[in-house]
């Protein structure tokens, strides 16, 4: 923390089992075999110049500026290209060097402009510092062919079609750097070198960067020694002067960033190279859109209302303490200790989320606590801990690169787990096969320099009849790794699970007119998957987000197992999660019927030891899950809930249901950084915290803990989990931590996955993977390596049972949901970023086929009718949708998808079936009924009005 | 909460037991049940089954009834 560069050693440093031993200017190095002479140099402290080459790319050669003298060699070679040998004798500081180099920078800058002293990278550019290191003095060439003045017919205006970075190719150096860069590092091939020689440029596809394939990912500007791509924050504001090591808040990648400040104005977010989720890699969301965490819709006031009809009156913290707290008393007294709950937040800290439900569970009394992860990711947790015994994913992502054959399914990584879609990309470029199981056509199934090697296109809802399929081929095609079920699994369960999926009722054949996917694909995607080597399967929410989510992950637990496939690098299953923190907020036990670490709350030993710490008697009993408590707020017997950090108005299904229960309510606590949906049904408004202004930890898909570090005030005055504790206090219920690390620090007491878990850990570390204790005090990378958790590996029979949502004569077509690139969920953050140049509103993709026949083409408004309700969207038409699907994404409150969604929800944790909907899409001149009332009420319910009380 | 809505939910988890011997499906209900449903949600349902009312699987009213003679 704090250092302002990290360090570049050139070229990667190899891993290798054997070394090499070298002298370089008469000092003996040891370097693993395969690493460079540039790099092994940098290993003893000595810098060769360089431009062309960056430890995150394979060298390149092409600047000639590293040249080294060997002994016994003649010439002067490259020392990025040459690989480091045993005896070999190396000066890196001679005569004849010297002049070379020296000629090699009078090119360069005899074509650059020399307006250092008012260029956005001055200070931090490699050109400059390599003038600086080789001894320029002067620049023989007088005025000639150029790129550099305006008049010359060579030069090329600035691009500024970005709205986060600025290619300006008069101080190109044409080093091929961010070229490499979107080819190894990102894998989206959008940059090329435009004509050749002295005419040779960089070129986003001959467009400019907005309307090119660019992602926006930010690769190609770290890479670049110059200012030729730049952050348009840096040409801004100038050079940062401080670093804080810290962790992205969008995605469950849990990406790290350094955060380059100036005082506390952050100036730059870069990835960096000691993370170890995404190892100097981020996207257009952690890199560029961080801008809404000081965007002027902040509520940095606590408020309150008597009706959500009120405007909206800024009041002191106390008061709305007071408020909220003395309401929750009076509604328990008045209805009963169940009458109250609340909602923990993925968004927010492990530490703020354990102090939310130790609130209710100590303070309220009961175990109504739930989280968004109901809506995301709950048949994991439930799906894993059944079959392996833990509720987690068993890999951490660098095992990517040792697998042959991975399995894609209801997963659009590219879009929604960019950073980790690079790592896929990379091993896939390398020669892993992929299957995609999907029923639209995703970015992977055919991309740059990758193509799926099966494409399964099922019907939404038929997931487990697919799952079957497959493994009907590996069983009765004798494809099953018999001494890995005999050694780590529980035979009994085996053998039914296996005598089940051998009917004949689960073959290709007889599912192929279910899930639509022909029989000889699936047979093939099976074969390749059970023997084609290390085989990994990464899904998402179109896996979970079924009426048999549970079921599905069961049932690809079953595959993995039958295979053999856990245990290892390169093998797995793993979840690909949503938000940021959606892993650490389930850990923290914000799940009603868990205590943190997935204990369960009948579980006497386990509640037993938080009583002793908490001086409290907990409930033996299940709380209620958000869908309850909306269901009992109806019904009039639950009044007042406490919110942190979500909006579950936006991302809940079924809207109005949603609504209504809210409306029903007493008091309705939010705490969040934007007035949000949710809030317009609120009753006290407080203050919440961005990622930047509060110490903490984030736990990602790979159960890896990250800090999370502060590098700017509260602009409300106090952190969430600050608020929390006031909250408590408020309630009568004391809190004491002077800092989120001590909130760590119970959790490592009372949670034995955590035991080994403090902050000196973290520092020490950087992250670490739970399981972290005795066993594993330095983290668990790969789960159930010698054992599953739970002992025996568990088969469950998954019989496929067809979700009740079905199409009919009146709603036709099936409603599929997903995610793009540049938003994010409900997109309250990346809606107030320069990210909504890339989607600025929700549409409708669908096939044409199904457009034809309504008479809709490209960009008509049309009304897409279900049985909960009905909503109008613009019309995308795609071959991306098979006919009799199409497709949409819930970024945009406006557009309320999920006012179209029904209820149905996962047999086993009521995770809501967002994947399937059927409806009926016909053309429409109007916005719906619910469109227009949002409009209304988006102003009529969020009035602030003039504050009363001027004293803060 | 309304009996017919515990009804779903308890046939939607009766239809992934089912696959299982009978007295393993409904001790399994049971298990599920009694894991995560509330005592209310618990005892509304049991109640209905009891009475024979808001169409509950056979499985999902031999775990709930069953549940009070052991
Ligand atoms: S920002 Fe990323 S995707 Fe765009 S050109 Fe640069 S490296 Fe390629
Ligand atoms: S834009 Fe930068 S990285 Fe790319 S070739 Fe030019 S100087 Fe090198
Ligand atoms: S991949 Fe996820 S964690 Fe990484 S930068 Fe992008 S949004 Fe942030
Ligand atoms: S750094 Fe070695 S040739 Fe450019």
């Amino acid at each position: 923390m704090g250092l302002m560069k990290e360090l570049d050693t050139g070229t990667p440093i190899r891993v290798a089992a054997q070394t090499v031993t070298l002298t370089i200017d008469g000092q003996s190095v040891s370097v693993p075999a395969g690493t460079s002479v540039m790099a092994a140099a940098m290993t003893m402290g000595t810098k060769i110049p360089k431009l062309c080459a960056t430890d995150m790319l394979e060298p390149f050669g092409s600047c000639r500026l590293c040249l080294v003298e060997i002994e016994g060699r003649r010439g002067t070679p490259a020392s990025c290209t040459t690989p480091s040998e045993d005896g070999m004798v190396v000066h890196t500081h001679t005569p004849k060097l010297a002049k070379l180099r020296k000629g090699v920078m009078e090119l360069y800058i005899s074509d650059h402009p020399l307006d250092c002293l008012t260029c956005a990278s001055n200070g931090d550019c490699e050109l400059q510092d390599m003038a600086g290191a080789v001894g320029l003095r002067e620049v023989r060439y007088g005025e000639g062919e150029n790129h550099v003045a305006p008049a010359s017919d060579r030069f090329l205006p600035k691009d500024t079609s970005n709205p986060y970075f600025t290619y300006d190719p008069s101080k190109c150096i044409v080093c091929n750097r961010c070229v490499r860069a979107c080819e190894e590092v990102q894998g989206t091939f959008a940059l090329t070198i435009e004509g050749r020689g002295f005419d040779s440029r960089v070129s986003p596809g001959g467009t400019d960067f907005f309307g090119s394939e660019c992602v926006s990912c930010g690769a190609c500007v770290q890479a670049c020694p110059t200012a030729t791509l730049v952050e348009n924050t840096v040409i801004e504001k100038g050079q940062p002067e401080r670093a804080v090591v810290t962790t992205c808040a969008y995605c469950g990648v849990g990406c790290s960033f350094r955060a380059e400040m100036q005082g506390d104005t952050l100036v730059r977010m870069v990835p960096s190279k000691g993370g170890k989720a995404n190892e100097g890699h981020s996207c257009v969301k952690g890199r560029f859109a961080w801008g809404y965490a000081t965007h002027k819709d902040r509520i940095t006031r606590p408020m309150v209302r008597d009706r959500i009809t009120d405007p909206w009156r800024e009041v002191s913290w106390q008061e709305a303490l007071g408020r909220a707290a003395s309401e929750f008393r009076r509604i328990q007294a008045q209805y009963g200790k169940d009458a109250i709950g609340g909602i923990t937040s993925s968004r927010c800290t492990n530490e703020e989320t354990y102090l939310v439900q130790k609130l209710i569970r100590a303070g309220f009394g009961n175990n109504n606590v739930d989280t968004c992860a109901r809506v995301c990711h709950s048949p994991t947790g439930y799906g894993l801990k059944t079959t392996f015994g833990t509720s987690a994913g068993t890999q951490d992502f660098k095992s990517v690169a040792k697998a042959d054959v991975v399995l894609v399914i209801g997963a659009n990584p590219t879009d929604g787990h960019p950073v980790f879609a690079s790592r896929l990309k990379k091993r896939l470029r390398q020669g892993a096969k992929l299957i995609v199981a999907d029923p639209r056509r995703i970015d992977l199934v055919k991309g740059p320099h990758v193509r799926a090697e099966h494409h399964l296109q099922l019907v939404p809802g038929t997931n487990v009849a697919l799952m079957n399929a497959i493994a009907h081929v590996i069983v009765t095609e004798g494809l099953v790794d018999e001494r890995y079920v005999r050694e780590r699994c529980d035979l009994g369960d085996f053998e039914s699970w296996a005598r089940f999926v051998a009917e004949d009722r689960h073959s290709p054949e007889a599912t192929e007119a279910v899930t639509g996917v022909p029989a000889a694909e699936v047979r093939a995607a099976a074969r390749l998957y059970a023997t084609g080597g290390n085989g990994a399967i990464y899904y998402g929410l179109g896996v979970t987000e079924h009426s048999q989510g549970s079921t599905m992950v069961m049932a690809m637990a079953n595959l993995a197992m039958a295979t053999g496939n856990i245990g290892r690098e390169g093998v797995g299953v793993n979840p690909l999660r949503g938000q940021n923190n959606v892993q650490g907020s389930c850990d923290m036990g914000s799940f009603p019927h868990e205590l943190p670490g997935y204990r369960h709350v009948s579980d006497d030993a386990t509640r037993e030891s938080f009583e002793a710490l908490w001086g409290v008697t907990l409930s033996s009993d299940p709380g209620m899950r958000i869908p309850n408590m909306l269901d009992e707020a109806v019904a009039g017997t639950f009044k007042g809930i406490y919110i942190q950090g979500e909006d579950i108005v936006q991302s809940d299904p079924d809207t109005q249901h949603v609504v209504a229960g809210l409306e029903a309510m007493e008091c309705v606590v939010i705490q969040d950084i934007f007035l949000n949906e949710t809030a317009k049904y609120a009753h006290v408004f407080l203050p919440g915290s961005s990622f930047l202004e509060k110490d903490g930890t984030f736990t990602n898909a790979e159960r890896r803990i990250n800090r999370v570090r502060k590098v700017m005030a509260p602009l409300g005055g106090m952190a969430d989990w600050e608020v929390t504790i006031a909250f408590a206090e408020a309630l009568g219920v004391p809190m004491h931590y002077g800092h989120p690390s001590e909130i760590m620090d119970e959790i490592a007491a009372l949670t034995p996955s955590f035991a080994g878990v403090s902050y000196a850990l973290l520092e020490e570390k950087g992250s670490v993977q739970w399981p972290c204790n005795a066993a594993a005090p330095e983290g668990t990378p790969i789960m159930h390596v010698d054992r599953f958790v739970r002992g025996k590996g568990k088969f469950m029979i998954t019989e496929f049972v067809a979700t009740e949502e079905r199409t009919g004569p009146r709603f036709p077509l099936i409603l599929t949901t997903g995610r793009i690139l540049s938003q994010y969920n409900v997109g309250a953050q990346t809606r107030r970023t320069a990210n909504s140049r890339w989607h600025e509103e929700d549409v409708l993709e669908i096939h044409p086929f199904d457009a034809e026949q309504r008479g809709i083409v490209e960009g008509d408004l049309v009304s897409v009718a279900s049985r909960s309700g009905d909503i109008a969207l613009h019309a995308v038409i795609s071959e991306r949708m098979q006919p009799g699907v199409v497709y949409t994404t819930f970024h945009h409150a406006k557009s309320g998808a999920n006012v179209i969604t029904t209820e149905f929800s996962d047999w086993a944790t009521n995770c809501p079936e967002y994947k399937v909907t059927a409806v009926q899409v016909r053309r429409t001149n109007r916005p719906s009924d619910w469109q227009l009332r949002f409009e209304q009420e988006d102003e009529a319910l969020r009035r602030i009005g003039p504050a009363l009380d001027a004293a803060e | 909460m309304d009996t017919a809505k515990l009804a779903r939910m308890g046939n939607q988890i009766a239809a992934f037991f089912r696959s299982y011997p009978e007295e393993q499906a409904v001790a399994s209900i049971r298990d599920h049940v009694r894991q995560f449903w509330t005592p209310k949600m618990r005892e509304t349902a049991r109640a209905a089954c009891e009475r024979g009312e808001g169409g509950f699987d056979p499985l999902v009213v031999r775990a709930l009834v069953e549940r009070e003679r052991v």
